[in-house]
C-alpha cells in the first residue's frame, strides 16, 4: 500500500513540476516571430506566403535582429530561400524558412517552415494571390537545473490582390 | 501599383493567439528614377492588443530604399536598404534601427536593430 502512495505522490509530483515548465515557457514574452520591420517593409515573403514579387527569379535572405542594452541576449536570426516561376496567367513561390528565436540565456525557438503561393492574373492590370506556410515551432527551455522542450505545428496563411495603376 | 495583404502571423499551435495582418501600400512613381511608396498596418489580436503602423519610403532607381515607420503601440523606425548590382544578379544590404517608446505601465521594450544580408538572383 505504501508503495502505491509513494508511486501516486511521485506521479503527481512529476505531472506538476512539468505543469510548471510548461506554463514557465509559455507564459514568457515572446513573440514567436517577431516584428521585423526591416521586413515587413521590404521582405515580406517572410510573413506573408501570398506575396509574390515581380522581378527575381531565386532570392537568399539572411536576416537577424538583436535588442540593446541589457537585452542584447535576446535576437532572432531566420533564413529564407525563395524560388519564383512566372507565366503569363499565372505566378507561383516556394520557400524555405529556417529561424530561431533566442530569449535570454535559457529560451530558444528555433522553427522550420514551406511555404507555397499562387498569383492568379484576373486581368491584365489586377491580380490575387494566396498562399500557405505550414512548419513546426520548437521551444526549448534549459537552465542549469531544470530543462523541458515542445514541438508545435505552425501554420500561416495569406491573402493578396494586387493593382497596377498607368498614370 | 497598390496592393492589399491580409495574413496571419503569431504563436504556433495552429490559429490560436494569431496576428492578424492587413497591409495596404500605395506606390508612386515621382519619375522614372524615383518612387514614394505609403505603407499601412494593421495588426490584431484582441481588443487590448492591436497596433498600426504608418511607413514611408523613397526608392531611387530601385538600389538605394529610405524608409520611416511610425508605430501607433510608441516609437518608430528608420529603414535603409542599398541593393548592388552584381552582373545581372543583385546583393540586398538592409539596416533598421527601432526605437520603442512606451507607456508607464507598459513593460519596457528595449531598442532593437535589424540586418538583413540578401542574394537575389535575377
Amino acid at each position: 500500500m505504501h508503495k502505491v502512495y509513494y508511486f501516486l505522490e511521485k506521479l503527481i509530483f512529476i505531472s506538476v513540476s512539468y505543469l510548471y515548465l510548461f506554463v514557465s515557457a509559455v507564459a514568457q514574452v515572446n513573440s514567436y516571430i517577431p516584428d521585423s520591420y526591416n521586413y515587413f517593409s521590404q521582405n515580406i515573403t517572410l510573413y506573408n506566403p501570398s506575396y509574390i514579387s515581380s522581378a527575381e527569379s531565386y532570392k537568399f535572405m539572411l536576416n537577424h535582429k538583436f535588442l540593446s542594452g541589457q537585452f542584447k541576449d535576446i535576437s532572432y536570426t531566420n533564413f529564407t530561400a525563395a524560388k519564383n516561376i512566372y507565366k503569363d496567367k499565372n505566378s507561383m513561390a516556394f520557400r524555405a524558412i529556417v529561424g530561431k528565436e533566442q530569449e535570454g540565456p535559457y529560451i530558444s525557438i528555433p522553427s522550420v517552415s514551406l511555404s507555397y503561393g499562387y498569383e492568379l492574373k484576373l486581368s491584365r492590370n489586377v491580380s490575387f494571390s494566396s498562399g500557405v506556410t505550414l512548419g513546426a515551432t520548437g521551444v526549448y527551455f534549459a537552465t542549469p537545473s531544470l530543462s523541458s522542450s515542445f514541438i508545435l505545428p505552425d501554420g500561416v496563411l495569406g491573402l493578396g490582390l494586387k493593382v497596377k495603376k498607368h498614370l | 501599383m497598390s496592393s492589399l495583404q491580409v495574413f496571419n502571423t503569431g504563436q504556433p499551435s495552429f490559429f490560436l493567439k494569431r496576428y492578424y495582418n492587413v497591409i495596404l501600400v500605395n506606390e508612386l512613381d515621382l519619375n522614372h528614377k524615383w518612387k514614394l511608396k505609403n505603407q499601412f498596418f494593421g495588426r490584431y489580436l484582441s481588443r487590448d492588443k492591436y497596433e498600426m503602423k504608418y511607413a514611408l519610403l523613397a526608392s531611387f532607381d530601385q538600389l538605394i530604399d529610405l524608409g520611416f515607420v511610425l508605430r501607433t503601440k510608441g516609437g518608430f523606425s528608420l529603414l535603409a536598404t542599398i541593393m548592388l548590382p552584381m552582373k545581372e544578379n543583385k546583393l540586398n544590404l538592409s539596416f533598421a534601427y527601432n526605437t520603442n517608446y512606451v507607456r508607464p505601465q507598459s513593460y519596457y521594450i528595449p531598442n532593437s536593430m535589424e540586418l538583413v544580408l540578401g542574394i537575389i538572383l535575377d
